[in-house]
């Protein structure tokens, strides 16, 4: 935490290599966060960079006593349900169309590559409600108490240990057969 | 185990890792936006939001009246009782004023600092009038010219004395409007007090200034003075810092101190500072303090737009091109590029003029450096403005400068009528004609190649000549980008400036195109037409497609170009066995799309006339700073019994196709085209997130030469090469489409 202010302290002062320290501290972090809610690496890769070139713009906005984990996983949460609202106000396709089209999608080169595991939980994670999958995530993989997951998302406490129950329920269903694969290899 | 702890587990295995590559890339561009000021945000467009939902209008009445109130407090005024508004109002009732300005501006770190020093007049009835001043290297200031502004004459005198020219010229009313901002924005506290009222300011309390007590203002929303750094910055500014002070007994401004800093087109950072003081308010004008000014001893008079009898003036113009460009200049229709033009020269033309003109401006201060550059500009602003005043009293101009260089005496590279059947031409070498109607046609017919029409330009418009299209443009006229404009409106401007008549016909409400489901009236229009273009701006495609509409739009006779590639699949109009669009980026944020270069797998095709393509076929057709960057292709190289024209260079998707009509598009499609069909992928990927439209204008100059020609190849006007339409070369050839 003490090495995390310092960082952002530099940072502040327009340090280059503490931004570089930060991207390289954060960025497998906040993909592997992006991944799982948005089951696409292209859109993830894209969301996370952006988060960082906002981020670098807005050295005079960070203060030094956050938590700078929390503070850039909250950013990438909100990005994407800012851009999933975008995206179902402004669709071309359908939006299991579009989902589909993207999965599909080759790029010349790929930022993020996915471990087995990952990709497995990406599924999973896809195949239950988004409200579910961001509290679920938050909470596993950012370290976010439920308070702080019910203040980002404006919800009360109940509802989003009620989002978490009914999430980690149908996660654990739909990863079952795969766990117990795990459990025999 | 709990199965939340087992759930926890998988997520610890679930891992990620980076390619070092795009690591190295991506952390390139965080590291350069730190660099960067913050881009400015597009501003939404509130109202149209509030009144599209019943439920947010109720929300917001109630946001208003609450506002309202909070208003109301603010209205309240300072302890003092001073209220900008007030002050703003008392600006607007004064008739007359005078004051002295200063502006200082330079480059952080760079010796070379402009200072000028002016007074100004201004005057609700009769004008503008200022003498703008520089500092004297000896010491001292010198008078550098004299500004004149008459709104209601719509005239503008200058006085320029390093270079000992008068000049005086008539604005048309655009022209008009805009020295009459452009001055405000610069003289008028008025227009500052406007800016700080719309923004979030403070109060700075009581100070005295000479012996006046004053209170002051202040703001620093970058928001403010956005139009008057627009001129001075390539973004909006990084910093500004705005006060004003006012009089506690008049109510009215005693020293305006404006500080701005934000980077220029070259990322050059520059700081600019003015300060505004020493004002009279209200003063006596008359119309004889108003009167134009004497033409001092010595001075050359310029009136700048000469008429059609200037003759001499366009021709030296014309010479001044070719010495600075090496050759004529392709358009002379836009009369606010003269300068622009000028610089570009001093960039890149490396002709003896351009590359003297660089040497002699080297050594000069930067508003030494001005005046050099506009001097040596003036011919061709006075040949912009000839041509533009033959537009405008409909002489029938054209101008050939695109195809005819100074070594072509036989022909015509400019021309106007003078009387019934009697034409005056400039030719290639400079030398002039006055020609009767046939023998300008045997002329002009010299500059087209045998068999291929040169696509109108804007010049020609009025030329009887040229046979322009009735193109329909298919969209869906959408404002994505919420700029209040259809995204891709500026395609159409494009091709309407160029002559065609473009049929841009829109739905009964946004968002639903005109075109969306067809009658029999439709297909009536669509095959009436010369060119149907099917635009990017359209979404979504389902009414596009859906019961048998695929079929209809696929059995249209005429002549079609495809841009929005979602259509071409088999799931669409079935133009390609393919469901998957390939795309540079598909969605998110600008600047990742790296499909910009085009590789031409069929060189000799005529729509790549005059296009340039490099020594491996390719060129660069994108504008990619536009909207999101992106384009969607689809990805696939096999276009089935049509011909692939071209691919990106490093990808083998489909980047312009053609089909012929009669033939299934490929074995089984089960769609057959009734006439000619090309697919072009171009138009910008839209991103709401970030205000990048959908389908917007992204060519870039060489794009733009290679969508004409696409254009007339469809209209019949561009002939194929018997051999022209080979398959791609063995080394071109294309692996099939995996994906």
């Amino acid at each position: 935490m003490v090495e995390d202010r310092l960082i952002i302290w530099k940072f502040k002062h327009g340090n280059k290599d503490a931004l570089r320290s930060i991207y390289e501290k954060y960025k497998n972090d906040l993909l592997k966060l992006a991944v799982t809610l948005v089951n696409d690496v292209n859109t993830a890769e894209d969301v996370v960079e952006e988060i960082f070139v906002a981020f670098a713009q807005s050295a005079e906005n960070i203060r030094i006593s956050g938590n700078l984990k929390k503070f850039l996983s909250t950013c990438v949460a909100n990005r994407i349900r800012n851009q999933k609202r975008n995206r179902q106000r402004h669709e071309t396709l359908a939006l299991d169309e579009l989902e589909n089209a993207v999965c599909d999608l080759k790029r010349p080169e790929q930022w993020a590559i996915l471990n087995e595991e990952l990709e497995l939980l990406s599924n999973a994670m896809s195949q239950i409600p988004y409200e579910q999958r961001e509290v679920v995530t938050l909470y596993m993989q950012s370290d976010m108490t439920f308070r702080q997951i019910a203040k980002i998302l404006n919800a009360s406490i109940n509802t989003i240990q009620g989002r978490y129950r009914y999430g980690l329920s149908k996660l654990q269903s739909i990863l079952n057969g795969v766990m117990k694969n795990e459990t025999c290899r | 185990m709990k199965p939340a702890d087992d759930i926890k587990q998988f997520f610890k295995k679930a891992a990620i890792n980076t390619n070092s590559n795009m690591d190295n890339a991506v952390l390139h561009r965080v590291l350069m936006a730190q660099e960067k000021p913050k881009p400015a945000v597009t501003k939404p467009k509130i109202w149209r939001i509030i009144m599209k939902s019943p439920i947010t209008r109720l929300a917001t009445a109630a946001i208003v009246i609450i506002a309202c109130l909070i208003g109301l407090s603010l209205w309240k005024g300072t302890e003092s009782g001073i209220v900008l508004a007030d002050v703003l109002a008392r600006v607007e009732q004064v008739k007359a004023f005078r004051c002295k300005m200063s502006l200082t501006m330079y480059s952080p770190g760079k010796p070379d600092r402009l200072e000028q020093h002016g007074s100004v007049v201004m005057s609700r009835e009769y004008g503008y009038k200022g003498t703008i001043e520089v500092r004297d290297p000896n010491g001292g200031r010198v008078a550098l010219g004299k500004r004149y502004f008459y709104p209601k004459k719509k005239t503008l005198i200058q006085i320029g004395h390093p270079i000992k020219t008068y000049f005086r010229w008539e604005v048309d009313d655009a022209e008009a409007q805009w020295n009459q901002e452009f001055l405000s924005q610069y003289s008028d506290p008025g227009a500052l007090l406007r800016d700080i009222v719309a923004c979030k300011y403070e109060t700075l309390g009581r100070s005295t200034i000479d012996g006046v007590e004053v209170e002051g203002f202040r703001t620093t929303d970058p928001n403010c003075r956005s139009s008057f750094s627009k001129s001075l910055f390539k973004d909006p500014q990084a910093e500004l810092d705005v006060k004003i002070w006012v009089d506690v007994k008049t109510r009215l401004p005693v020293r305006c101190e404006d500080f701005a800093s934000g980077r220029d087109e070259m990322e050059n950072p520059w700081i600019v500072q003015s300060i505004t003081a020493d004002f009279e308010w209200d003063i006596p004008i008359t119309a004889a303090e108003f009167d134009p000014p004497p033409v001092p001893d010595g001075y050359a008079v310029v009136n700048s737009r000469p008429e059609p009898s200037d003759e001499e003036a366009v021709i030296q113009g014309l010479r001044q091109c070719v010495a600075l460009f090496g050759n004529y200049l392709e358009s002379i229709s836009d009369n606010t590029k003269a300068t622009e033009l000028i610089f570009l020269a001093i960039e890149k033309s490396e002709t003896p003029a351009a590359l003297g003109l660089k040497k002699r401006i080297k050594e000069l201060t930067e508003d030494k450096k001005l005046d050099s550059v506009r001097s040596a500009g003036w011919p061709l602003r006075r040949l912009i403005w000839f041509y533009v005043r033959l537009i405008q009293d409909k002489k029938e101009p054209a101008y050939y400068g695109k195809t005819v260089t100074p070594k072509d005496a036989d022909k015509v590279l400019l021309r106007w009528k003078l009387s019934e059947n009697k034409y005056r031409v400039i030719l290639g070498d400079l030398h002039t004609e006055t020609v009767s109607g046939e023998r300008l046609a045997e002329l002009e017919n010299l500059i087209r190649q045998p068999r291929v029409k040169a696509a109108p330009t804007a010049e020609q418009e009025t030329s009887p000549a040229v046979k322009a299209g009735n193109i329909i443009w298919v969209s869906d006229v959408v404002d994505q980008s919420g700029d209040g404009k259809p995204d891709d409106q500026a395609w159409v401007d494009m091709l309407k400036a160029r002559g065609y008549t473009v049929d841009y016909t829109k739905g009964a409400a946004p968002k639903e195109g005109y075109w969306r489901t067809l009658d029999n009236d439709k297909v009536a229009a669509l095959n009436a037409a010369d060119l149907i273009i099917v635009s990017r701006c359209i979404g979504p495609i389902p009414p596009y497609v859906k019961d048998g509409e695929s079929t209809k739009w696929n059995s249209v006779k005429t002549p079609m170009i495809l841009m929005h590639t979602y259509f071409a699949r088999r799931r669409c109009w079935s133009w390609l066995d393919t469901h998957t669009p390939a795309i540079g980026g598909l969605w998110g944020p600008p600047g990742r799309s790296d499909v910009s270069t085009l590789l031409a797998l069929v060189p000799n095709h005529p729509i790549f006339k005059d296009v340039q393509l490099d020594s491996k076929n390719q060129v660069k057709i994108f504008d990619q700073t536009v909207g999101s960057g992106k384009v969607s292709f689809n990805a696939i190289a096999d276009v089935g019994n049509g011909t692939l024209i071209a691919k990106p260079s490093d990808q083998d998707w489909t980047f312009i196709a053609e089909w012929e009509p009669g033939s299934e598009f490929y074995p089984g499609a089960g769609q057959t085209p009734g006439g000619r069909r090309m697919i072009f992928a171009a138009g910008t990927i839209e991103w709401a997130a970030g205000g990048c439209g959908r389908g917007e204008y992204n060519l870039n100059a060489q794009g733009e030469k290679l969508f004409i020609n696409m254009i007339e190849y469809m209209l019949g006007n561009l002939v194929q090469e018997p051999d022209a339409k080979k398959k791609p070369t063995s080394e071109q050839k294309l692996e099939p489409d995996k994906s």
